[in-house]
């Protein structure tokens, strides 16, 4: 035995070197052994300095949360939904609308009531893809619920509570429509982006490509969307505007960005805390009407997301922690 | 020391707790044995992923310290075995070392025992080193220096640090080996 080898154990030589020594060792079965004792000696020696950074470890269990939550939505049953996430580098981009009409609803409960109809939910933070038997995929972002099924005509009915991207391969002999209580959007073999969060105080329908038609909750046709087009219904007014818009900016969160079209800070600041499950809360509670129109990655932390927020929109925040270790946002 | 039933219920605050406790020893562990740290970061996230998604199955006597380092273990394993087939037939000499390191970790034993006392054991072997192999040993466990700068301060050669820091280990290896293959000791060495 050589006693300089030690480093080969310890990994403080090359490759190489310790290619050469192990090669040496196997052909001594009793070195060959007591090498490996030596090994677990320095590895039970060595437990000591065994310290990662503190913001070493946040990251990873961070990491952690991220790959779990991911995995957690692959429990269902013919449809397979698959989570995907996101991470890193921030871009920023303006948008506008430009108003084209205007239509007046009346309030109205939803008409359809599902039969069997499976249930699929985006948790905070996490993208969640629903793929249906003949090819079509649903995306449901963060924090969104969706319950697919058939109603009394035999549609293919998708209650939706919260965000979706449906990309839809046309069938002939398929409807489909969802349903988002106060209206409902037929497909006639589309995609297209529904965003109806229960405290969101518009709900958005954004055309891809194809034909949309949205009805009230009794069936009526309010209008038919053509492509690069918004209709942005008024929860409380109950108003429907249709708009044009940049596709770029509606279908952005599916490619893992946030993105905001003339939204409040409260708006904002709404979806961040879905997405990252924080309480963000104004000391200047007249800054919660501001604007912005931004176009954000999501990137693994809330952190560089205020970060990119703070540069973009000159908001200066700090993060606290509550007595639970919950972290809290406030924005000054 | 941990709430499991908390876990159970899918705490996510407490089982951070067990994260935080255990990640660097089960990094450590990974790390000393694959030489690789990507791959170490995947094997533990594995890990603790396995153990939440079985939280359910935890009994209010689990000892988590266990189950995590022999789920971590048994990855390592795993990985060096298949690491060393594709390497041996890819005719890559670098398999040898897998080998050894396979067959090394398997000597471990599959229990992490925590016993204070050990703490003690292995203290006093140390202080039994003659002083200049306690002295090098110490300033490569405790303060990380590499050979060479051992042996500039100690205005020393290198080879006589490794002379020293080799009979240091042989020696602590005879005096500890009824605990070398029982158990691996967390947080004893700290």
């Amino acid at each position: 035995m050589h006693e300089e080898d030690f480093r080969h154990i310890t990994n403080n030589s090359t490759q190489e070197e310790r290619n050469r020594f192990f090669k040496e060792l196997q052909e001594d079965s009793v070195e060959w052994t007591r090498w490996q004792h030596l090994k677990n000696l320095n590895f039970l020696m060595s437990l000591g300095k065994a310290k990662t950074s503190d913001s070493f470890k946040q990251e990873r269990l961070n990491d952690f949360w991220q790959k779990t939550d991911a995995a957690k939505s692959t429990r269902i049953k013919s449809i397979i939904p698959m989570v995907m996430r996101y991470a890193a580098i921030v871009v920023i981009a303006v948008m506008s609308g430009v108003f084209m009409n205007k239509y007046f609803l009346t309030q109205e409960s939803s008409h359809n009531n599902l039969v069997s109809a499976l249930s699929f939910e985006a948790d905070h933070g996490s993208i969640a893809t629903v793929k249906l038997n003949d090819g079509s995929v649903i995306w449901l972002n963060s924090d969104s619920k969706l319950s697919i099924g058939e109603n009394e005509d035999g549609t293919t009915v998708a209650k939706l509570d919260g965000e979706a991207l449906f990309e839809l391969v046309p069938n002939e002999d398929r409807k489909f429509e969802v349903d988002v209580k106060d209206l409902r959007i037929r497909d006639i073999g589309t995609s297209f982006n529904v965003r109806a969060y229960a405290k969101d105080r518009i709900i958005q329908t954004a055309l891809i490509d194809g034909v949309v038609d949205i009805l009230q909750q009794n069936g009526t046709r309010l209008v038919s969307l053509n492509p690069g087009e918004i209709a942005n219904f008024n929860k409380k007014a109950r108003t429907l505007d249709v708009a044009k818009i940049d596709l770029e900016m509606v279908t952005g969160w599916k490619d893992g960005k946030f993105v905001f079209i003339g939204k409040t800070l409260d708006e904002i600041t709404v979806e961040l805390e879905n997405w990252y499950n924080v309480d963000i809360e104004f000391e200047n509670s007249k800054m919660k009407k501001e604007v912005y129109s931004c176009n954000i990655r999501r990137t693994s932390t809330v952190k560089s997301v205020m970060e990119m927020l703070k540069y973009s929109t000159g908001i200066e925040y700090e993060i606290m922690e509550d007595t639970t270790g919950k972290e809290k946002i406030m924005i000054k | 020391m941990f709430d499991i039933e908390l876990i159970q219920k899918g705490n996510r605050k407490e089982f951070e707790k067990v994260y935080l406790e255990f990640f660097d020893v089960l990094y450590h562990l990974c790390l000393q044995y694959l030489q690789n740290e990507k791959v170490a970061e995947e094997l533990v996230q594995d890990a603790f992923m396995k153990l939440w998604i079985k939280r359910a199955d935890l009994k209010a006597e689990t000892n988590l310290r266990n189950l995590l380092y022999t789920m971590t273990k048994h990855r390592c394993l795993n990985y060096l075995r298949d690491e060393q087939t594709a390497l041996q037939h890819a005719g890559n000499l670098r398999h040898i070392e897998m080998q050894f390191n396979y067959e090394a970790l398997n000597r471990l034993g599959n229990e992490m025992i925590e016993f204070k006392e050990l703490q003690d054991i292995i203290q006093q072997a140390i202080d039994k080193l003659p002083p200049e192999q306690r002295e090098v040993f110490m300033m490569s466990r405790d303060e990380e220096l590499k050979y060479r700068e051992i042996a500039e301060r100690l205005d020393i050669s290198v080879k006589t640090v490794e002379a020293r820091m080799s009979k240091a280990l042989n020696y602590l290896r005879v005096e500890l080996k009824d605990y070398l293959h029982i158990a691996v000791v967390l947080s004893v060495l700290q």
